[in-house]
């Protein structure tokens, strides 16, 4: 969690204990909103979820990439393996048929 | 399609497999299952942890069981298995170690802790390390003193399970799992599947070239013996890998 952002220490207030005054009797209706505590205090909230959450993604991103690495890492170490045994095989064959060729030739 | 994956043989079914459901496994990780209430978005790690850590478990038991088995029956097939479950139950602890931390690190505050769940993961990595060191470079002889390491690292399999029952510990209960609600089971078991199928292919790719590598050793060694017929048969029908 980022230690900069401060935490909550009570409870942000509910929408309607910032109640609009009943209208005017001339029409005139103000137009209210949330104090500006309760903004600086549902603001932090926001902040403090905001940051767990990123920080939680960010350790699921770097899991998920280690595991898949460690399979297409151990995937590629098979290819190279595989790769190797197909030359193996294929100087097997060569001298075979050199030894072939040279008992047909004979001595 | 079936004639591509028929020519591809097992290992690339499951491979192919693993790669359908893993896109699946994923959105319904991320679209579909709740956000767990204590340790938040992080447990979605869990999804491909706890996969992790039941195949350590399982493939440390196969290389242990054929490890036995080689010593008892001095079985060539027996080594191969274990030799290539050993390496994929590595492979599996290391991933299940690391997304542990990982996940300890967010929920935790710390990647490591001197759990026992944790210490003795950590030494069955460590053995079947060992193990795959010995088997490779401890010369002719060394094969049976790996085998008897692996067989020693499946006997931790049992420490580990029962170590969250035996001793206090951070990390979460077995019960745990058994009390997932539904939807996290949903979410799991195609994990579960994708991180099973995708091992099982690289066990068998592994095995088969264990295989392909005895039989072209023991051409070589045929025909520098200068009997090279019975060497070729042995190379040509082992070559399918």
């Amino acid at each position: 969690m980022n230690p900069t952002i401060p935490t909550l220490t009570k409870a942000p207030p509910t929408a309607d204990q910032g109640a609009a005054p009943a209208a005017a009797e001339d029409g005139y209706e103000a137009v209210t909103g949330l104090d500006k505590e309760t903004v600086a205090l549902k603001r932090t909230y926001e902040a403090e979820v905001e940051a767990k959450v990123a920080s939680d993604y960010s350790h699921i991103v770097w899991a998920y990439g280690i595991l898949w690495s460690l399979f297409c890492g151990f995937a590629i170490v098979l290819l190279v393996r595989g790769s190797r045994q197909q030359r193996d095989l294929q100087a097997l064959r060569r001298e075979l048929e050199r030894r072939g060729e040279q008992a047909v030739d004979g001595p | 399609m079936s004639a591509l994956l028929r020519s591809f043989g097992r290992p690339g079914v499951l491979l192919f497999a693993a790669l359908v459901t893993f896109p699946y496994a994923l959105q319904r990780v991320f679209l579909h299952t709740p956000i767990e209430s204590e340790m938040g978005t992080a447990q979605k790690i869990f999804y491909f942890h706890l996969p992790m850590a039941w195949g350590l478990m399982l493939f440390a038991m196969i290389s242990g069981v054929a490890a036995a088995l080689q010593l008892l029956r001095r079985s060539e097939r027996a080594e191969d298995v274990a030799k290539a479950a050993g390496e994929v139950c590595a492979l599996l602890g290391i991933g299940a170690l690391m997304s542990g931390a990982i996940w300890g690190d967010a929920t935790w505050g710390t990647p490591w802790t001197g759990d026992a769940r944790l210490v003795t993961t950590a030494l069955l990595e460590l053995v079947f390390i060992a193990y795959l060191i010995v088997a490779k470079f401890g010369g002719p002889m060394a094969g049976r003193l790996a085998a008897a390491l692996a067989v020693f690292g499946a006997l931790d399999v049992p420490i580990i399970y029962y170590s969250v029952k035996i001793w206090k510990t951070t990390h979460p209960k077995a019960q745990v799992v058994q009390s997932l609600p539904p939807e996290m089971w949903a979410s799991l078991w195609p994990c579960l599947f994708a991180i099973l199928a995708c091992s099982f292919a690289l066990f068998e790719l592994r095995l088969r070239q264990e295989r392909v590598e005895r039989r072209l050793d023991e051409a070589w060694l045929a025909l520098s013996a200068g009997d090279a017929a019975p060497a070729e048969h042995t190379a040509l029908s082992g070559r399918s890998a």
